[in-house]
């Protein structure tokens, strides 16, 4: 009698543990990948903003000479002759800074140098940058970038109304999009979510070198 | 008689045992919830914050003269006859509104924008800027003649904060970054020599 009682208690113990551990499994995969997302989160806005702030450390008006190449995933890197100097930059720190669990992203890709953005206000309407003549359409980061040509044209940046009203102020912006997915890692036995991660920053030019 | 009395000590003594467990395990369970909770948003700050440190610095550093670094001379301010040394200090209107220097007004206002700095704890959305008191959190700036430094402290809310301790912790970061000249070949070399008289009040 108490033999069959103790064999019944195994049995049920069993089938506690059975039941418990998927879901404490589930609630770790899903920890964890909150932590992952937070983190490529944080590591993309960082990435942005040194890109953003990278294209005031190019020499002022230089534009990359012919057969430039730069950053970009082995095998794709980007051509940037003919482009500002401080794109290149700007991809350059994008690319340098974005180092940790890049194997789970999926970019949403664009082009990498634009101009003439402007957020707009009551009265101007937004407009959408366009591209660079040129312009590796295929970059994980895409910065909207000011210059001067050769014969001394200028190419506007982006134009934020919201700073020095109502006129707005030439800026640099950069910005990326990833979907994060898990599908790759032990994790995707537990989570079911794929987010998409943006990331946008703008840096405002120096007095002294615009 | 005597076996029923024990058996219900016995009973009694399981319930209380029970209670004793449950609520010893809440607060246990309550303590380690906020433990993580308030280790994540620590953890994800100082993250930030360092960052924000990083940037101001170099927006700091790029906001730097560099006519200034090579001694330049160029046309005097205001107006005035003759040549002058080209002077680091804030030459246009736009910029000299305050007591700061172009590049200490570059480096706060990007790294308290960064940071996510609040002009007041309870409204968060709006951030402070160069002209805003940097107290009692917000970033300091200075130089040494060779990097820009940046400081910041962020006072940060912690998620859920465990009763009897204090609510809020303050994380700092520290960035400093040297200006790039902007031409292609220097014609000089860092001398150490601040570019400023004074280091800036805190």
């Amino acid at each position: 009698m108490r033999r069959r009682r103790r064999r019944g208690d195994d049995a049920q113990a069993v089938l506690e543990t059975a039941l418990v551990i998927p879901i404490l499994l589930f609630l770790v995969c899903n920890f964890i990948a909150v932590m992952v997302q937070v983190t490529v989160q944080e590591q993309l806005n960082s990435a942005t903003a040194l890109a953003a702030q990278s294209r005031f450390q190019a020499p002022e008006n230089a534009i990359d000479p012919s057969g430039t190449r730069c950053c970009g995933a082995p095998g794709m890197s980007l051509a940037t002759a003919g482009l500002p100097t401080g794109c290149r930059y700007a991809a350059e720190t994008f690319y340098g800074t974005m180092t940790t669990y890049t194997g789970l992203l999926h970019w949403l890709r664009a082009t990498l140098c634009t101009s003439g953005g402007d957020s707009g206000n009551a009265a101007i309407p937004p407009m959408q940058p366009v591209a660079y003549a040129g312009s590796p359409s295929n970059a994980e980061v895409s910065c909207d970038i000011g210059s001067i040509k050769p014969g001394g044209t200028v190419i506007p940046g982006y134009v934020d109304r919201a700073l020095n009203p109502p006129a707005g102020l030439n800026v640099v912006t950069c910005s990326a999009s990833a979907s994060l997915d898990f599908a790759d890692t032990p994790l995707a036995w537990g989570v079911f979510w794929t987010p998409t991660l943006h990331a946008q920053a703008e840096a405002l030019p120096p007095p002294f070198r615009q | 008689m005597t076996l029923r009395r024990s058996r219900e000590a016995r009973g009694r003594q399981r319930g209380q045992t029970l209670v004793v467990f449950a609520l010893a395990f809440t607060l246990f369970l309550f303590s380690l919830t906020c433990l993580v909770a308030d280790a994540a948003a620590l953890y994800v700050w100082s993250g930030r914050v360092q960052t924000a440190a990083q940037l101001g610095a170099q927006s700091g550093a790029d906001a730097v003269d560099p006519r200034y670094l090579y001694n330049a001379t160029g046309a005097c301010p205001h107006g005035a006859p003759g040549v002058c040394a080209v002077s680091i200090v804030d030459v246009s209107e736009q910029d000299r509104s305050g007591a700061l220097y172009a590049f200490q007004r570059a480096c706060i206002e990007a790294a308290d924008q960064s940071a996510e700095v609040p002009v007041d704890a309870a409204n968060p959305l709006v951030l402070k800027s160069a002209d805003d008191p940097q107290v009692p959190d917000g970033t300091w700036c200075a130089s040494d003649g060779c990097h820009v430094y940046a400081k910041i402290s962020r006072v940060v809310q912690l998620p859920i904060p465990f009763p009897g301790f204090p609510e809020t912790i303050t994380v700092r970061g520290t960035g400093y970054a040297a200006p790039v000249a902007g031409t292609n070949v220097a014609t000089s070399t860092c001398t150490g020599i601040a570019w400023v008289p004074a280091p800036p009040p805190r």
